[in-house]
C-alpha cells in the first residue's frame, strides 16, 4: 500500500518535471523577482507523509535561479544531513542553463557521503554534500531530497523565504496524515496563503501555497525579523520514536513524553548518596544544598556531547555519569536533579533553545523548538536556575545562552511552559574608575579599574584565563589607538553572588593620545569607552529596532589632570538625553582644582517601530560626537 | 609518486621484530611519579590549563610475509590544572586506509589517575566508550574521552600503531598548544635505510643521541642505529599577528627516506633530486600530462586566442577566461587534479590547482612559454628548499615568460586581477618546473599594491567643511575592497570608510569606477559636505586631516616579537591632501615635514608640507617593498610605524585673524 502510493507519486513527479521545464528559463521570471535579488526560488515544495505514528516520508524539492556570485554562495553548494533517525530515501539533481534547457543530471556517484567533525564530539550524523557546477550567471538549479524520518517529535517547518536578498516564484507545503494522527499547524506572517483541506477516505492533506515574495534586505539592528516571511510550523498529535509513545497537543502532554524517557534513570550508587548527605549536613536551608550540590557538580564533572540515536533524546542514567564524571547537557541535568533529590530537594528539568539568537516559541503551539537543558530549582521564596554543563558559572545564573525565552519545564504531572530570567541594564554593567593624567611631554598615563557584572563580565572573565601576555596581544588588538605602552593589566573573577562578576585594571601609556598646538594640549578624555559609529543615516527603515538584545549600562568616572602651569580652556558641552533607546549622561566638572570626566551609557533592548529610526540615529550621533570631543588644556597667563 | 613496495625482499629475509630497543624509556605507562601528583601549578606559566609531563614516541620497522612495516608506539601524560584544560582529555586518533594499504591503531589504552583519600586511584576507558568515525571513504577517527577528570587530574594515553606506509616516516611534534616539560623522539633505523633528519626550530644545538647499534631482526644480518632527540620545558606555541602559520615555527622534526640499499642488491633512492622531482611531475598523468593536453581545450583556446598574436594578449585572454568561467572550492592541499580534465571542463570548478593546471594547458597551447610552479600556501608553511618532499607543496601557479618579462598567474578568484597572485601564495620561494630542469625562485606579483588618496578640504568660517576624494585601490586593497562589495553595496562601503565625516555629514556625489573589471585599479570618488568633522573651540579650529583616511594605526603595539613578520608582499600607501583655509582664518600650526629611509630601501616614509596664504599641501608617500622582517628587525620596524603614525596624527590649527 505505503509502495504503491509512493511511485504513484512519483511517477505523477516524472510528469510534471518534463512539462514544467520551459518554465525555468529566466525570461519568465516576473520583473518585481529580480530587484535586489541574489537568487529567485522558482518553485519549493515540502511534502510531508505521516504513515504511522513513528515514521514518515519527507520530501523537499527546490528550484533556483542562480543571478549571481552571492546567489551561488547560497545554493550551489547544498548539505544534507542525515542520522539513524532521519534517513536518506533518494537524492536527485539537475541544472539547467539560463534558458531553461535540461542540461544534465548529477551522477549519484558527485554526491559525496562525508561525517561529522565539529560540534558533538560524538555522534551518529553524517551528511551528503551536493555541488553543482558553475554556469555563466544566470543558471537554475534543481533538486528534490527524500527523507525517512523516525523521529517524529520534529515536524516540518516551512519556509518558503530562507534568506534576505532571495525572492520566491512559487512554494508549497503538503502535509498528509491518517485521520487518528491529526496534525497540529500554526501559520505565522502576513503573507496572504492560501490553504486547502483535501480528505481522502482515512487520511487528510492540508495544503498551503504562495506565490511571488519579493526580496528583501536586512537591516541594522533589525527586530521581529520573522514577521516578514510567511511560515507554517505543525506538530504531530500523537508520535512514537524508539518504541517511546508521546503526545503533543499540549505542553503538559510533551512535558510527560519526556518525564516518560527520564524514567528510572534517576538512579544514584549508596555511597554517593552517602557522600551527599554528609556534603549538606551544616545546611539549614535548601538554598545551601542546592550551593553545595552545584559546585560539587561543578568541580567533578565535565561537558562532553555524546549523541547516538536515542541518546540524543534521553539522558545517560545519573549511576553511568556518576562513576565516569561527564556527560552531554541531559545526563548532567539528570544527574544533577538525581543528587538534590537524595537530598530532599525537589528539582525539574527543564527543557530550552540555548544560544544568543533565542528563536521565538509560540506559546499557543507545543513543539519541539528545543536543544539544550538547564534545571529549575523552585524553592519557597524564589527559584534558583542551574546551568549544569559550565564549570564557572555562579549557582542561579544562566547567561545569555538561555536566559530571557520560554522553556517547557517538565514534571510527574505534565510539562509547563516557562520563562527564564533576564537580565537587563540593572544587572550587565560597566564601570570604570580611575584617572587620565596629561604630562607636560604630551604623553599621557591613564590608568583604570573597572568592574564588570551580569552579561557584560562574559567578556572580563574570558580575559580572566588568559595570560598576561595574551591579555595585553588581545587589548592591542581590540583597542583603537596606537603608539602605547601596557603598563600593568589584569582580569579577575569576583565574589560569589548570583550575577558574574569581575573586575580588572589597565595602565595605559599613551604616546600620542594628545596633540600640541602653540600653548595647547588637546585630547579626548574618554579613551576606553568610545562609541563606535555604524549606522547608515540615509536608508529608508522598514524593519522594528532593537538596539540590543540585553541592556546594559556603562559608567565612566575619570579624574584629569593636568601638568603643572595648565588649566582647562572652553567648556566641554555637558549631554544629558533621553531616547526610547535609553540615555546618556557626559559632564565635565570643574571644581575645587579637580577636573572630573562623568559618563553615563544606558542602553536597553526595548523594540521600537520603524518609524523610530531618526531618534535612533540621533541618540547615536550624540554619543559619537560626544565621545569624541576634546578637552584643551592651555598654560596659564 | 615514487614509492615502491619491495616486494623483492620478501623471499630473501624471514624476519621478526624483537625488543628493538632496549634502552630505558622516559615514561612507563601507568609509573606516575609523585613530583607528577604534587605538581599544581606549572611556574614559568601560571595560566597554563594543563601541561604534557611527557610525550614520547618511537618508531621502527620490521618485516612481515612480503614487506617493510613501520610501527609507531606513543605516550602522552597530562596534568590537567585548571577547568579550561578539561578538552585535553577528549582525544582524537586520526589514521588512513585504502583497499590496499592500511594503517591499523593496534593497541589503545587511556586512564586517568586521581588522589583519593591519599591514595592514587586508576580509571581506566572502556573499550565501548573507544569510538570509531568514519570522515570519508579512507580517513578515520579513533575517538575516546577519558573519565573521572577534575582540576590535578593526570590522564595518560597509549597506542600503538602498524602502518603499511613503512616509508612514510611520522614526524614528531615537541612542542604543543600547552607547555611540555619532557618530549622524546626515537627512531631506530635499521642499517639498509638511509634517512634524513629535518629539524625545526629545535633548542640550540639539539643533536640526537646515536644508542649503540643493536641487534635488530633475529633472524637477519642487518642490524640498527637508534636514535633519540630530546626537549625539556617547551612553552606553549603561540600565534603573533603578519605569520603564515604557527605550524613553521613549532618545534618538531621529520624525516625523510633517503635510500634503500642491501649489500646484495642495487641500492633504491626515494629521495628526490629537484632535477628528478621536475622529470617525474611532468611524466604524471595529473600534472605534466595535463598541461601538455590539448584535448577540450584547443577549441576553446582558438576562439579566445582568434586574431591575437601579441603574447602578453593572448596570456591576458586566456588568463581572463579561465578566471572569469571557472569557480574554485577552497580546497588546496595537493598540487595535482583530483578529477579528469573533461570533468572540469564540464562542471567548470575545480581545486585552485586544477584551475592552474588547466590555464597552463590553455598556454602551453597557445605557445607561450608557460611553466607550473610550486608553491606552498602560507597557511601550510615554508617549502624546504635543500630537499624535494612533494608533500610540502599544496598548490601550483603558473609562470609565463615573454621576452624578458615574467609573470606568474592564479586563476582561482573572479576578482583578482592579471598579475596578482592570492594573498595565500605569497609565501617565499616556490619551484618553477621546466622539462628539463628546474628553479627555486621568489613568487612575486607583476602587480603593485598600492592605496592612493587624494582630498581637497574645503575648510568654512562655519566650521563646515565641503571634501572632495578620490581613493585608488590597486593590487590588494582592490582586491579587498571588490570582495567588500561583494557583500555591501558601495554606499556602505563609502559610509564605512568616512564614518568620522559622515557622523554629520552628507554624500553630495559618490561614484566608483572599474567596479566590475578587476584588471583596472578600483577608484572610489565622493564629494562630501560635513559639519562634525572639526572640532570648534573658542579660539578656532581643529583639523585632523587624516582622520578617516589613513591606515594610521601602528599595527605592531606589541613591545616584542617571537616569529618573524611576514607581510607576504610590500605596498605604497600615498596621501596628497590640500586643505583650503578658511576666510578671515590663519593656521597656528600645521604638521611637521620628515622623511625617514630604511639603508636597504625596504621602508620608506616621507612627509612634505607646503603652504601659503590661501592652503596647505600635505604629502604623505610610504612604501614598503620588503615582504618579510627578521626578528631582530622588530624594534626598528614598530618604531618606524610609531613615527609615521604619529606624523599622519599631527593636526591643522586654524585661529581668527
Amino acid at each position: 500500500m505505503k509502495k504503491t502510493i509512493l511511485i504513484c507519486f512519483l511517477y505523477c513527479y516524472g510528469l510534471g518535471l518534463a512539462t514544467l521545464n520551459a518554465q525555468y528559463s529566466v525570461e519568465s521570471i516576473p520583473i518585481q523577482l529580480m530587484l535586489n535579488s541574489d537568487a529567485v526560488v522558482r518553485e519549493y515544495r515540502t511534502d510531508y507523509e505521516v504513515v504511522d505514528k513513528g515514521k514518515a516520508h519527507y520530501t523537499k524539492h527546490l528550484v533556483v535561479t542562480i543571478l549571481n556570485d552571492k546567489g551561488e554562495e547560497l545554493y550551489s553548494k547544498v548539505y544534507f544531513d542525515y542520522s539513524n533517525l532521519s534517513k536518506i530515501d533518494d537524492l536527485s539533481a539537475r541544472y539547467y542553463d539560463g534558458s531553461g534547457k535540461n542540461k544534465e543530471k548529477i551522477s549519484k556517484s558527485d554526491i559525496l557521503d562525508r561525517g561529522y567533525n565539529t560540534g558533538n564530539f560524538v555522534d551518529d550524523s553524517r551528511f551528503k554534500v551536493l555541488s553543482f557546477p558553475h554556469q555563466n550567471f544566470p543558471y537554475t538549479v534543481e533538486y528534490e531530497i527524500e527523507y525517512i524520518e523516525y523521529a517524529l517529535l520534529n515536524f516540518p517547518k516551512w519556509v518558503p523565504q530562507t534568506y534576505t536578498n532571495v525572492s520566491v516564484q512559487h512554494s508549497e507545503f503538503n502535509i498528509k496524515s491518517p485521520n487518528d494522527l491529526p496534525v497540529r499547524y500554526k501559520v505565522l506572517g502576513k503573507t496572504k496563503l492560501t490553504f486547502e483541506e483535501k480528505a481522502q477516505s482515512n487520511s487528510k492533506t492540508l495544503h498551503w501555497e504562495c506565490s511571488n515574495l519579493g526580496a528583501f534586505e536586512l537591516e541594522p539592528y533589525a527586530a521581529n525579523i520573522l514577521d516578514r516571511v510567511p511560515m507554517v510550523i505543525t506538530g504531530p498529535t500523537f508520535f512514537e520514536m524508539e518504541g517511546y509513545v508521546g503526545c503533543m497537543d499540549s505542553w503538559s502532554n510533551f512535558g510527560l513524553f519526556f518525564n516518560h524517557l527520564n524514567n528510572s534513570r534517576s538512579e544514584l550508587p549508596k555511597e554517593t548518596v552517602e557522600m551527599l548527605h554528609k556534603l549538606v549536613a551544616d545546611c539549614t536551608d535548601d538554598r545551601c544544598k542546592v550551593e553545595k550540590i552545584y559546585t560539587y557538580l561543578q568541580n567533578t564533572t565535565r561537558y562532553v556531547s555524546i549523541q547516538l540515536g536515542i541518546g540524543g533524546y534521553q539522558p545517560t542514567p545519573a549511576e553511568e555519569v556518576d562513576e565516569k564524571k561527564y556527560g552531554d547537557c541531559k545526563g548532567l541535568n539528570n544527574y544533577m536533579e538525581a543528587m538534590l533529590h537524595a537530598v530532599g530537594v525537589n528539582s525539574h528539568y527543564v527543557i530550552v533553545h540555548a544560544g544568543q539568537s533565542n528563536p521565538k516559541v509560540w506559546e499557543d503551539f507545543p513543539a519541539n523548538y528545543f536543544n539544550h537543558i538547564i534545571t529549575c530549582v523552585p524553592l519557597q521564596k524564589d527559584t534558583i536556575w542551574l546551568e549544569c554543563t559550565s564549570q564557572s558559572d555562579p549557582c542561579g545564573y544562566l547567561g545569555d545562552f538561555t536566559c530571557d525565552r520560554n522553556a517547557l519545564l517538565v514534571s510527574p504531572q505534565g510539562g509547563k511552559l516557562i520563562h527564564t530570567p533576564s537580565y537587563n541594564e540593572t544587572v550587565n554593567k560597566l564601570s570604570r574608575k580611575g584617572e587620565i593624567k596629561l604630562l607636560s611631554n604630551g604623553e599621557m598615563d591613564l590608568e583604570v579599574q573597572s568592574t564588570y557584572t551580569g552579561i557584560s563580565e562574559e567578556f572580563a572573565e574570558h580575559l580572566a584565563t588568559l595570560s598576561t601576555d595574551e591579555q595585553k596581544k588581545y587589548l592591542f588588538e581590540i583597542l583603537d589607538m596606537s603608539n602605547y605602552d601596557i603598563k600593568e593589566v589584569y582580569y579577575r573573577k569576583k565574589g560569589k553572588s548570583i550575577i558574574p562578576e569581575a573586575e580588572s585594571k589597565l595602565a595605559l601609556k599613551l604616546r600620542n593620545w594628545s596633540t600640541k598646538g602653540g600653548n595647547r594640549f588637546f585630547f579626548q578624555p574618554n579613551v576606553l569607552s568610545r562609541f563606535t559609529n555604524n549606522l547608515n543615516t540615509d536608508t529608508v527603515r522598514t524593519f522594528d529596532i532593537q538596539l540590543e538584545k540585553y541592556g546594559y549600562t556603562f559608567e565612566d568616572s575619570i579624574l584629569v589632570t593636568l601638568p603643572q602651569g595648565y588649566s582647562l580652556e572652553g567648556k566641554f558641552t555637558p549631554v544629558n538625553i533621553e531616547s526610547p533607546f535609553g540615555s546618556f549622561f557626559v559632564e565635565v566638572t570643574n571644581e575645587n582644582g579637580q577636573i572630573w570626566y562623568h559618563r553615563k551609557l544606558i542602553v536597553n533592548n526595548k523594540i521600537m517601530p520603524p518609524d523610530a529610526y531618526p531618534q535612533l540615529v540621533d541618540f547615536i550621533k550624540t554619543i559619537v560626537k560626544s565621545d569624541k570631543t576634546k578637552l584643551v588644556a592651555v598654560i596659564k597667563a | 609518486m615514487k614509492k615502491h613496495i619491495l616486494t623483492i625482499m620478501a623471499t630473501l629475509y624471514l624476519l621478526a621484530p624483537h625488543h628493538a630497543m632496549a634502552q630505558t624509556a622516559p615514561i612507563y605507562y601507568g609509573d606516575i611519579k609523585a613530583e607528577e601528583i604534587n605538581l599544581n601549578q606549572y611556574s614559568p606559566d601560571s595560566t597554563a590549563p594543563a601541561v604534557m609531563l611527557c610525550s614520547y614516541a618511537r618508531t621502527y620497522f620490521s618485516f612481515e610475509g612480503a614487506s617493510i612495516k613501520l610501527y609507531y608506539e606513543a605516550i602522552f601524560r597530562i596534568k590537567i590544572l585548571k577547568k579550561e584544560g578539561y578538552s585535553y582529555a577528549n582525544v582524537e586518533i586520526p589514521y588512513y586506509q585504502n583497499k590496499r594499504k592500511r594503517l591499523k591503531i593496534t593497541t589503545l589504552k587511556a586512564h586517568a589517575y586521581n588522589m583519593e583519600n591519599g591514595e592514587l586511584v586508576e580509571t581506566k576507558v572502556e573499550k565501548e566508550d573507544i569510538f570509531d568515525q568514519k570522515l570519508d571513504k579512507n580517513h578515520f577517527l579513533k575517538k575516546f574521552t577519558i573519565p573521572k577528570v577534575k582540576e590535578g587530574t593526570i590522564i595518560e594515553y597509549a597506542y600503538s600503531i602498524k602502518s603499511d606506509y613503512a616509508f612514510d616516516l611520522p614526524g614528531w611534534e615537541f612542542q604543543k598548544k600547552i607547555p611540555v616539560l619532557y618530549s622524546e623522539y626515537r627512531l631506530a633505523i635499521p642499517e639498509f635505510m638511509k634517512i634524513e633528519f629535518l629539524p625545526q626550530c629545535l633548542s640550540a644545538n639539539t643533536k640526537p643521541d646515536t644508542l649503540p647499534w643493536n641487534t635488530f631482526y633475529e633472524l637477519g644480518i642487518y642490524s640498527s642505529r637508534l636514535l633519540k632527540w630530546v626537549q625539556k620545558n617547551i612553552p606553549k606555541i603561540e600565534d603573533e599577528p603578519y605569520i603564515g602559520t604557527t605550524d613553521s615555527y613549532l618545534s618538531r622534526i621529520d624525516f625523510l627516506l633517503r635510500e634503500i640499499s642491501f649489500a646484495d642488491q642495487h641500492s633504491i633512492n626515494y629521495i628526490y633530486s629537484w632535477y628528478q622531482m621536475s622529470v617525474d611531475f611532468w611524466d604524471e598523468e595529473s600534472f605534466g600530462k595535463v598541461i601538455q593536453n590539448k584535448k577540450g581545450i584547443d577549441k576553446i583556446v582558438d576562439r579566445i586566442t582568434t586574431g591575437i598574436t601579441d603574447e602578453q594578449e593572448k596570456m591576458k585572454s586566456i588568463y581572463s577566461y579561465v578566471r572569469d568561467n571557472f569557480r574554485s572550492d577552497d580546497y588546496y592541499g595537493s598540487p595535482i587534479m583530483r578529477q579528469p580534465v573533461k570533468e572540469i571542463l564540464e562542471t567548470k570548478k575545480g581545486t585552485p590547482a586544477e584551475l592552474n593546471l588547466i590555464m597552463l594547458s590553455m598556454l602551453n597551447y597557445a605557445g607561450l612559454n608557460a611553466f607550473p610552479v610550486l608553491i606552498s600556501n602560507r597557511s601550510h608553511g615554508k617549502i624546504i628548499e635543500k630537499f624535494p618532499i612533494v608533500e610540502r607543496f599544496d598548490h601550483v601557479i603558473a609562470c609565463v615568460v615573454i621576452g624578458t618579462d615574467t609573470t606568474m598567474l592564479d586563476a582561482n578568484d573572479p576578482l583578482r586581477p592579471l598579475g596578482l597572485l592570492s594573498e595565500e601564495a605569497m609565501n617565499g620561494k616556490g619551484v618553477l618546473l621546466k622539462d628539463e630542469g628546474y628553479q627555486i625562485l621568489n613568487v612575486k606579483n607583476v602587480l603593485s599594491s598600492a592605496y592612493d588618496v587624494k582630498a581637497v578640504i574645503d575648510v568654512h568660517p562655519d566650521g563646515s567643511i565641503d571634501e572632495q576624494l578620490k581613493i585608488s585601490h590597486q593590487g590588494y586593497p582592490a582586491l579587498e575592497e571588490r570582495h567588500g562589495l561583494q557583500t555591501d553595496k558601495f554606499e556602505t562601503r563609502l559610509s564605512a570608510l568616512l564614518k568620522e565625516e559622515m557622523l554629520e555629514g552628507k554624500l553630495l556625489s559618490s561614484g566608483a569606477e572599474n567596479v566590475n573589471d578587476p584588471d583596472l585599479p578600483l577608484i572610489y570618488n565622493c564629494t562630501l559636505n560635513s559639519k562634525s568633522f572639526l572640532q570648534t573651540n573658542d579660539s578656532g579650529f581643529l583639523l585632523s586631516p587624516f582622520l578617516s583616511l589613513g591606515h594610521i594605526n601602528n599595527p605592531f603595539n606589541a613591545e616584542t616579537r617571537k616569529f618573524p613578520v611576514d607581510f607576504g608582499f610590500g605596498w605604497d600607501e600615498n596621501y596628497d591632501i590640500t586643505i583650503k583655509i578658511p576666510v578671515g582664518y590663519t593656521f597656528t600650526e600645521i604638521p611637521k615635514a620628515q622623511s625617514v629611509q630604511w639603508e636597504d630601501g625596504s621602508l620608506t616614509f616621507k612627509y612634505n608640507i607646503e603652504s601659503d596664504h590661501q592652503q596647505i599641501r600635505l604629502k604623505s608617500y610610504f612604501s614598503n617593498t620588503n615582504p618579510f622582517f627578521q626578528v631582530e628587525d622588530y624594534a626598528r620596524l614598530r618604531a618606524f610605524f610609531a613615527q609615521m603614525s604619529d606624523a599622519l596624527s599631527e593636526q591643522v590649527i586654524f585661529k581668527k585673524q
